[in-house]
């Protein structure tokens, strides 16, 4: 059995999570521990279990009694339980980006380096923190080969994507009313666990993953979060990203890395937003999936881990 | 019997500092009656507030605080005068502790 | 400036621009009214119960019908004379002890003189962030909402620009549980959001300055940090507590704020007098 620690609030941990479980779980049983509000969203049949505090998920890990943990960015935990932690197993760290100010308080290095067995980096600009053993393609939660032809967008959509926290969700709000008030000349549709209130009924859309509607998307418009910032760049989909504060994650970095490789633009306030995506909206038809899932390449290197 | 205090020169203000988020120039007439100064037993009100909650050397930065922020600091050569904190070896403020306290960040 | 008492009833609001002093007057004055209606509606809400219970006794024995109807009218009538003592007010008296915290903190810093924009909401509107359904639960519905009730301005000695605002973020879920219950619960969270607009001839550019901010800011249990954003013009400060309901502990969650932001502007203020210093004596670069 694998399991995969992935607390942490939002999506981002639980969708990298859940891709990197489902190419996993064809050869073995895998588990995912979570605290992410949106467990309920996701409908891939992985096993979630939900742990909201420390001693919970100490308790899950003991009682699961892997063969391979895999944690997800915090290597001590997301509340530092993991310290606590006597366990057997394999132990392999998923290095995403983190605050610097975290890693050299809690000498983080030295903390991975004596208790990780394997870190893996889940793309070209995470993780430069620590020792990275693998560095992989993003995850993805769709390979190519599965995302399907038929979804409920048109070709040539402007997709908000309002993931994040619910109390950003008025600011994708603000940008559906500003897109409106300009007179966007392509469709609009907003994707999110809950409807922002300034989004008309007919423009909400609650589907998971989102990644399958990219495709479709002639821009997108998101936060700057690895799982949106690694699917647009994945579709070559443009994108407007608006970099949230975090604790841990440095999402302004992430995107100005981002527009480096890709059509990446980073605003701040929903006007800009809604401006930058009536100029790159553009394209019309649906792009054809064509992109490498570095969840399959992690898989690979982790089983080949010797215990 | 002790004297009583000299009587404060014509257009006399307060020079002492007080404050509660950065220190300013008093500039009262009189000390008499002042909460801050305590009819003037207290030589800096501003350093020895004891209300800032868990801020207890609020006024004092080590070296290292400028050394990070100022590429070329010298910390032999004195500040010009000035009516606002003066460094001293003083120990570090507890510094932020709000990592790995909440398990709902990301 | 005597409190706009009609604006208080209808609209539950207090708006100000006024010297603390007087705001603090006014605060002192609304949470005496505030008491005070509480304690009335107490006390006609008693007095409803009893008339009515007896009421319904009087009714019962038959003879005394005739009471049971004087003494549900007088119910009546009571529980109609509530709604001149505003709910809204009477039920967040709360609110003008944090208010009353921020302008004492403030007026250590501002001149007396000088007007303080302050607004207190008592009967704020609810501003809706998403609703939808709660999965995972039966009938489950969860509604995130807003209510900005608290607002304050001032000019500070040092030429900073300084604002306020405190919002309530309440999430409320409902739901039939597996008896058939109908449930609601309700979590509120304040946020706390700060802007200084400081003057940089003083405090230079404070960009750089974000990461010590950060590390800097210390706050009581149950209250992070969410968000530190700095422009060489502003500061941006936004905390999120947790432990809703206690005004001593908003108001003491507000100064460690913002003693964690000023303690890096004093800092920065100190750094540019010794860049002075230095320029001025013909120092390194």
């Amino acid at each position: 059995m694998w399991l995969i620690y992935a607390l942490g609030g939002g999506w981002g941990h639980l969708t990298r999570a859940v891709a990197l479980a489902r190419a996993a779980q064809r050869d073995r049983p895998v588990r995912i521990l979570a605290n992410s509000p949106y467990i309920a969203h996701v409908t891939d049949g992985v096993d979630i279990v939900c742990c909201e505090t420390r001693d919970s998920a100490l308790r899950a890990i003991h009682d699961t009694a892997p063969d391979c943990l895999i944690v997800d960015t915090f290597p001590r935990g997301i509340g530092g339980e993991l310290c606590a932690l006597r366990s057997d197993a394999r132990k392999v760290l998923v290095h995403r980006d983190l605050n610097p100010e975290y890693v050299q308080q809690f000498d983080l290095a030295q903390f991975v380096s004596s208790n990780y067995d394997l870190v893996v980096v889940p793309g070209a600009t995470e993780g430069s923190q620590f020792r990275s053993d693998i560095r992989t393609a993003p995850w993805l939660v769709r390979s190519a080969h599965e995302i399907p032809t038929d979804v409920p967008v048109k070709p040539g959509t402007v997709l908000v994507c309002a993931s994040g926290r619910a109390e950003e969700l008025a600011w994708y709000g603000a940008v559906i009313a500003e897109l409106s008030r300009l007179d966007c000349p392509a469709p609009v549709r907003c994707v999110s666990a809950d409807r922002p209130l300034q989004c008309p009924e007919d423009l909400w859309l609650r589907y998971w993953p989102a990644i399958d509607l990219l495709g479709a998307a002639s821009v997108v418009i998101g936060g700057a979060g690895y799982n949106t910032i690694s699917e647009c760049v994945s579709w070559q989909a443009p994108l407007v990203a608006r970099p949230w504060p975090r604790m841990y994650d440095r999402q302004e970095l992430r995107a100005r890395r981002a527009a480096e490789l890709g059509r990446v633009i980073v605003v701040d306030t929903p006007e800009e937003a809604a401006r930058a995506a009536i100029r790159e909206a553009g394209e019309q038809t649906a792009r054809t999936p064509n992109f490498v899932n570095g969840a399959e390449e992690a898989v690979t290197r982790i089983e080949s881990l010797r215990p | 019997m002790t004297p009583p205090p000299p009587p404060l020169p014509p257009g006399w203000k307060c020079p002492r500092r007080v404050g509660f988020l950065f220190p300013h120039a008093c500039l009262r007439t009189t000390p008499v009656g002042c909460p801050d100064c305590q009819n003037g037993m207290i030589e800096d009100p501003y350093a020895l507030r004891t209300d800032r909650y868990g801020y207890s050397r609020y006024d004092y930065y080590a070296d290292n605080y400028f050394l990070d922020l100022m590429p070329y600091y010298d910390p032999g050569v004195p500040a010009a005068p000035v009516d606002f904190t003066e460094a001293d070896g003083a120990d570090l403020v507890t510094p932020g502790d709000d990592f790995e306290t909440d398990m709902s960040q990301s | 400036m005597a409190v706009d008492e009609n604006r208080l009833r209808a609209e539950g609001l207090y708006e100000c621009r006024e010297p603390v002093g007087n705001l603090t007057a006014d605060l002192d004055q609304i949470q005496s009214m505030a008491a005070g209606w509480h304690h009335s509606r107490k006390q006609r809400g008693i007095w409803t119960t009893v008339l009515w219970i007896v009421g319904v006794i009087c009714f019962m024995t038959g003879a005394l019908w005739w009471l049971g109807i004087i003494l549900f009218a007088a119910g009546g009538w009571l529980l109609h004379d509530m709604k001149s003592y505003p709910k809204a007010v009477a039920n967040h008296e709360e609110r003008c002890t944090f208010g009353r915290s921020m302008t004492a903190m403030l007026a250590a810093d501002t001149d007396p003189t000088e007007p303080i924009a302050i607004r207190v909401a008592f009967d704020a509107k609810e501003e809706t962030i998403s609703e939808g359904a709660l999965l995972g639960r039966n009938n489950g519905k969860q509604r995130l909402y807003k209510v900005s009730w608290f607002s304050v301005q001032a000019n500070l000695h040092d030429g900073t620009t300084f604002s306020e605002t405190i919002d309530d973020l309440v999430r409320r879920r409902s739901f039939t549980n597996a008896r058939g219950k109908s449930k609601v619960k309700v979590r509120t969270n304040n946020v706390i959001a700060m802007r200084f607009d400081y003057p940089s001839e003083a405090y230079g550019d404070m960009t750089p300055f974000r990461p010590k901010m950060e590390q800097e800011i210390q706050l009581p249990p149950g209250t992070i940090v969410r968000a530190v954003e700095i422009s060489p013009k502003a500061i941006k400060v936004k905390a999120l507590a947790t432990q809703s309901g206690s005004a001593t502990y908003l108001a003491q969650a507000s100064s460690m704020l913002a003693l964690g932001v000023y303690r890096i502007l004093n800092l920065s203020r100190e750094i540019e007098a010794r860049k002075r210093a230095q320029a001025g004596q013909g120092g390194r670069p």
